[in-house]
């Protein structure tokens, strides 16, 4: 995992910001270097290629907004502080629950779209992406939520913003993770091993 | 130790998926710069905006500080609690609008906004004075 207690790549870049050593501009394309791929990541494990494509602008597109107005705290100069990355795990969230709030008015079958190999869409580099066994798993296995705290963690988003995100305690962030862990663990094991036991024959 | 390969292995592929997502080239960030924020954006974008401010909103109704600093002036004419009826007044005049326009009904009355950079004062005054609110933050006339 990446581990969220790690010096983080974002204070040098805020407050190099801040002092106006660097440009609201130059600044958001540092950011945007750092996490476009983690943005782009956490959507191609959600939903298909050709939404992927649309929801990963609609993200950036917010958190420019918000950039534009953004508030140097004094926190945010702490050296495990990610709230750029954290910002931006708030905002996917949020844009994939407004994408399928439309796609179910519009009678789509998210079961449908979120294992899609991206078979259809339009022809984008994301059709090409290839999960690992264990990503692979993780995104057929694992509940919504369990996902949502696998692929934040893996990130490095701190597990305080995680629990905000999700409206959930940070205990339960923890309790996820282990959840999803050991899903993947029970469906890796060995062949001839089933729920901890070895087969019979 | 079979979890914590469980976990490098995640981590190893995460790493791989990355490193195979040509973000740059799908998308320049420098087109967004040059439209200006949301410009063009779609309803998940909005409906992310909205939901943040809706959260947010619910956070700091949720805080204990919030009861603690109401009386606090935070602009030169506002408390806290003079803001917070503020945005709750035009919070629920947006629901309104937004309920009116759902229905397909035509709007017949318009809050006329004042010729100057202060917003609409008299909608301000007849809404802030159910909470006893200045006009505006900066309006010397409010209250």
């Amino acid at each position: 995992m990446a581990p969220a207690e790690a010096a983080s790549p974002e204070p040098p870049i805020l407050r190099a910001c801040a002092q106006g050593k660097l440009s609201r501009d130059a600044a958001f394309e540092q950011l945007y270097q750092l996490y476009a791929p983690q943005v782009l990541g956490w959507l191609a494990m959600r939903v298909e290629p050709a939404d992927a494509d649309d929801l990963f602008q609609d993200v950036w597109k917010v958190f420019y907004a918000r950039w534009r107005r953004w508030e140097f705290l004094p926190e945010m100069q702490e050296r495990e502080a990610r709230p750029a990355l954290s910002f931006l795990y708030r905002t996917c969230h949020f844009a994939l629950q407004g994408h399928r709030r439309g796609a179910a008015r519009v009678g789509n079958s998210l079961e449908a779209v979120e294992v899609s190999d991206g078979a259809r869409g339009r022809d984008r580099l994301l059709r090409q992406v290839e999960y690992g066994r264990c990503l692979g798993l993780a995104r057929k296995l694992c509940p919504p939520q369990e996902l949502d705290v696998l692929l934040a963690k893996l990130s490095g988003v701190p597990v305080r913003a995680i629990a905000r995100t999700l409206e959930i305690t940070e205990a339960m962030v923890d309790h996820n993770f282990r959840n999803a862990v050991a899903r993947l663990q029970k469906e890796l094991q060995p062949e001839g091993h089933v729920g901890g036991r070895k087969k019979n024959g | 130790m079979a979890k914590p390969a469980v976990r490098e292995q995640l981590e190893r592929e995460w790493q791989e998926l990355l490193a195979s997502l040509p973000a740059e080239r799908i998308w320049e960030p420098r087109w967004l710069q040059e439209g200006g924020p949301m410009a063009g954006a779609r309803p998940a974008a909005l409906f992310a905006e909205l939901e943040d401010v809706r959260r947010s909103c619910m956070e700091l109704r949720a805080s204990r500080q919030l009861e603690k600093n109401a009386s606090r002036f935070v602009t030169p004419r506002w408390t806290l609690k003079d803001l917070l009826g503020h945005l709750a007044s035009w919070a629920q005049e947006f629901r309104q609008e937004a309920e009116k326009a759902a229905r397909g009904e035509a709007f017949d009355y318009a809050i006329p906004y004042a010729f100057s950079v202060l917003g609409p004062n008299q909608w301000n005054q007849v809404q802030g004075g159910k909470a006893a609110l200045p006009a505006s933050p900066r309006d010397p006339a409010g209250v």
